[in-house]
């Protein structure tokens, strides 16, 4: 056997093997990902079908205008994360740590956002599963609650991969700081940036649905 | 198969100095181990004992169906037993039974790989499924699900004991160890095959995982949002299933079919698989029609996802969707009639041998065979009104669960057991337990065809005495199967330190995974492999050999 | 990722204002007076964004078949459980 380098695991001959397999694991386990939000969203449109006129009433009091802001954001954390990318693998470190603390900064904004319109939510009483949180008064406000509930499943469960994403970069921002193994730090930004954009992706469908489809 | 290792089979056997064995003692060195064979053992360990409580769930359930009246348990307590010998059974034995241990110990080395593509998510997935199981059984103990392995709502949401929802729980949990593992199969049958290894010189066991891991992916992450919704609804009493507040139960109907129709496959595809094998080697012939065999179990990984409606027939779903769903369920079983054609052509003229793991290849065929054409009579709308809520159900579910999986899962551990351990299983035991699975089996299901047809329904502890004959058949069949399923559990424990130092190839057999030394050393090959030749090919092999006498 | 002569900073950057353009747009006609049409437009801006993103920030411009394949596998999955359930939906209480 011939000395492999040290950047190669034991049972990967190749560098090259070694990327791809990162790679088509990554976009496996996103097929699951796009599965497990897309039960979701069947489940949302199924419901649909036997309520249109109550959701689309309903889908009135989610504020398009904050998250319309909110979703070229997200836009622009993918665009800029795909420019990190670029960066890592041009070796350009100051480059590199900007771009992701950037994305980071914008990721949270999203976030911190989201979290200003579930408060807006919580004060027009659109919020069911909180005593107290639910006065909606349009029609068929007991079916309404439907609406309400599937809108922050998918709202939350977007939420909460945002949050792991977030993490991830921050993660990646350190190993970027420290620059002891920029090819290694190359690998890993690609298997995090097939994240990230994933993110965009299941918010483009979110927003599109549920905020402006009713409009 | 492999044109340069090729070990001396003539040799006294004996064991290789170092081994994946015994490269190490600790306990530390197995929990941590990314060895893709020790965590087939670690698998093995953990799928042994959750089948055992779930068939202590069964034996209790058919001592009470002994006598019509309900004498041993409450109607309370039958029903939490039968939900959890179904939960166990299907999430925590059969779904990972062939996958996680014979799967994972045999797929690198069938390819020529030295381990999985990612051996620490291999390893976290055993620590996932540890804490689902240790979820399920605590839920065990707060009191037992009651609702039935299929979580129906609002049943489950709303009317039944706590336990229930712990119990989803677990199932959610587990479900990411399964995704972990199906991503390991996929990306390692990929990225990883010995040069020369191309995909139609794949052993068919690495197609079945390679077909049932995609069924594991595209499946289990709608039955983890599912789950998670029952979850959310039970403890934020939303409305997603409930009907009274504008939910609908049918929805969770179709989420959950969408799963756990492919799921059946998932269960029966790694049998196939194990079964393709068995019968190519002990009738030293080449599989008959390979290409077809790999693409009837592709087919099966799609067509599979079509057909869950034929489960709800009953439940209120329209009569037109109804149609297509019997259409496409015909239309499914045709790659399975496939399959069996071609086993049984393959040992057509064949030199048959009826080893222990052969006898449990043809009763595969003969069981799976019944299991299967029951489920077209149930795929019938008309038939399955009647037939839907009795006995029939469940004895065409385990003619294919146990009778097909089980089976296979037996014959698996015997044909492997040499090259997993390195000793041989008494063969006379080995035959024994075959005959009295296959026996006790037939004898325990066969009577709930004919109590279905008579029209008993299930999930009862009580029936009317005009059933009592044939319950005491099924129960009197469940003691010989019970003793045919202890039996290898005691001797192979005892061929550990007493059975025969297997040969590297005591079967005779092709395939990489006996190329190399019983038990492999840790990175399975002792030199790089290079792959020459189509698979199963036993004519060139008794060429190299001289022609097989049967096992040494 | 490799390098084409085509500069990847004004790709990307092309591709992002072009983006953020067409997805004004499908706000901006979520509110026009064009009855249902309104829909099928945001639906199919939605899918085309959702390609965008895979095919430059997820790079599968550059991509073997294989990933492009395993991408399309969800959605496809997605399809089949959308149109069988759908079905029933749609012809539950029409006979």
């Amino acid at each position: 056997m011939n000395a492999k380098s040290d950047q190669i695991k034991e049972q990967f001959e190749t560098l090259e093997q070694q990327k791809s397999a990162d790679r088509l694991g990554m976009w496996i386990f996103l097929a699951t990902e796009t599965m497990l939000f897309g039960g979701l969203f069947f489940a949302y449109t199924a419901s649909h079908t036997l309520h249109p006129h109550v959701f689309s009433e309903a889908s009135h009091e989610l504020e398009w205008n904050l998250e319309f802001g909110n979703t070229a954001v997200l836009l622009t954390s993918g665009f800029t994360m795909a420019l990190a990318e670029i960066a890592v693998s041009l070796k350009r470190r100051g480059l590199t740590t900007l771009l992701l603390l950037t994305t980071i900064f914008l990721g949270i904004w999203f976030l911190v956002v989201k979290g200003v319109e579930y408060v807006d939510d919580f004060q027009n009483g659109i919020v069911p599963f909180i005593a107290g949180g639910y006065f909606y008064t349009g029609p068929s406000p007991e079916i309404a609650k439907l609406f309400f509930n599937f809108y922050f499943a998918l709202t939350g469960l977007h939420a909460f991969h945002m949050s792991i994403g977030v993490l991830l970069l921050f993660i990646m921002t350190t190993l970027a700081w420290r620059w002891r193994d920029p090819d290694k730090l190359t690998r890993q930004m690609t298997i995090v940036g097939l994240y990230w954009a994933f993110i965009d992706v299941a918010w483009m469908v979110i927003y599109t649905t549920l905020y402006l489809l009713q409009q | 198969m492999s044109a340069v290792t090729v070990p001396d089979v003539k040799r006294p056997p004996h064991f290789p100095e170092e081994h994946y064995l015994n490269n190490s003692f600790s306990l530390k060195s197995w929990l941590t181990t990314t060895d893709h064979k020790r965590i087939a053992w670690l698998f093995f360990v953990a799928l042994t004992f959750m089948f055992f409580i779930g068939g202590a769930a069964a034996t209790v359930m058919r001592l009470e169906l002994l006598t019509p009246a309900g004498d041993l348990v409450s109607d309370g307590s039958y029903a939490r037993l039968f939900s959890t010998h179904g939960i166990i059974m299907v999430w925590f034995f059969l779904i990972p039974s062939i996958p996680n241990t014979f799967g994972n110990f045999l797929l690198p080395m069938m390819i020529g790989a030295k381990d999985m593509a990612f051996p620490r998510i291999n390893l976290l997935s055993w620590y996932v499924y540890m804490l689902g199981a240790g979820v399920l059984i605590g839920a065990l103990f707060a009191g037992s699900p009651d609702a039935g392995w299929t979580f129906y709502t609002p049943l489950s949401t709303q009317y039944t004991d706590p336990a229930t929802i712990i119990a989803a729980v677990g199932v959610f949990i587990v479900g990411f160890s399964t995704i972990m593992t199906a991503i390991n199969f996929i990306v390692t049958t990929h990225r990883l095959r010995a040069p020369g290894m191309t995909w139609f010189r794949l052993p068919l066991f690495v197609w079945s995982m390679y077909a049932v891991a995609i069924l594991m992916l595209l499946a289990t992450p709608v039955l983890a949002i599912t789950l998670l919704m029952v979850t959310v609804q039970h403890w934020l009493g939303i409305a997603i299933f409930n009907p009274a507040m504008g939910g609908d139960p049918l929805l969770f109907q179709h989420m959950f079919w969408f799963y756990s129709h492919p799921a059946v496959y998932i269960m029966l595809i790694p049998a196939m698989g194990v079964v393709s094998e068995l019968i190519t080697t002990f009738s030293r012939k080449q599989v008959f029609g390979y290409e077809i065999m790999v693409f009837s179990m592709l087919m099966i990984s799609l067509a599979s996802f079509f057909v869950w409606g034929h489960h709800m027939f009953v439940a209120g779903e329209s009569v037109y969707s109804a149609l297509i769903f019997s259409v496409m369920t015909f239309i499914v079983s045709v790659p399975s009639a496939i399959k069996i054609f071609n086993w049984t052509t393959t040992m057509y003229k064949g030199k048959i041998s009826f080893d222990a793991p052969m006898l449990y290849g043809v009763s595969f065929i003969g069981l799976f065979l019944v299991g299967g054409l029951t489920g077209l009579i149930l795929a019938m709308t008309g038939l399955d009104m009647n037939l839907h809520g009795t006995y029939f159900v469940i004895a065409h579910f385990h003619y294919i669960m146990v009778g097909g999986a089980v089976t296979a899962y037996m014959g698996a551990l015997h044909y492997w057991w040499p090259k997993i351990t390195g000793r041989m299983y008494p063969e006379m035991w080995g035959r024994a337990a075959a005959i009295a699975i296959f026996v006790g089996f037939n004898a325990t299901f066969g009577p709930q065809y004919l109590l279905g047809v008579a029209g008993m329904p299930r999930r009862y502890h009580t029936y009317p005495p005009v059933y009592q004959v044939l319950n005491e058949a099924s129960t009197a069949g469940a003691v010989v199967l019970a003793v045919g399923y202890a039996l290898p559990f005691c001797y192979l424990i005892w061929s550990l330190r007493y059975g025969k130092i297997a040969p590297p190839n005591p079967w005779g057999a092709t395939g990489l995974e006996w190329k190399t030394a019983s038990p492999p050393p840790p990175h399975n090959f002792e030199e790089p492999v290079m792959v020459t030749d189509k698979p199963y090919d036993y004519i060139k092999y008794d060429a190299e050999h001289g022609e097989w006498q049967g096992r040494p | 990722m490799k390098l084409k002569i085509k500069n990847p900073w004004l790709q990307l950057t092309a591709v992002w204002l072009a983006m953020l353009c067409l997805f004004t747009i499908s706000v901006g006609l979520a509110f026009a007076p064009i009855g249902v049409w309104h829909s099928v437009i945001n639906l199919i801006i939605a899918g085309i964004l959702v390609m965008s993103i895979m095919t430059f920030f997820m790079h599968l411009k550059d991509s073997e078949g294989l990933l492009r394949l395993t991408a399309g596998t969800g959605f496809f999955w997605l399809i089949i459980l959308f149109t069988l359930s759908l079905a029933d939906y749609f012809s539950r209480y029409s006979f």
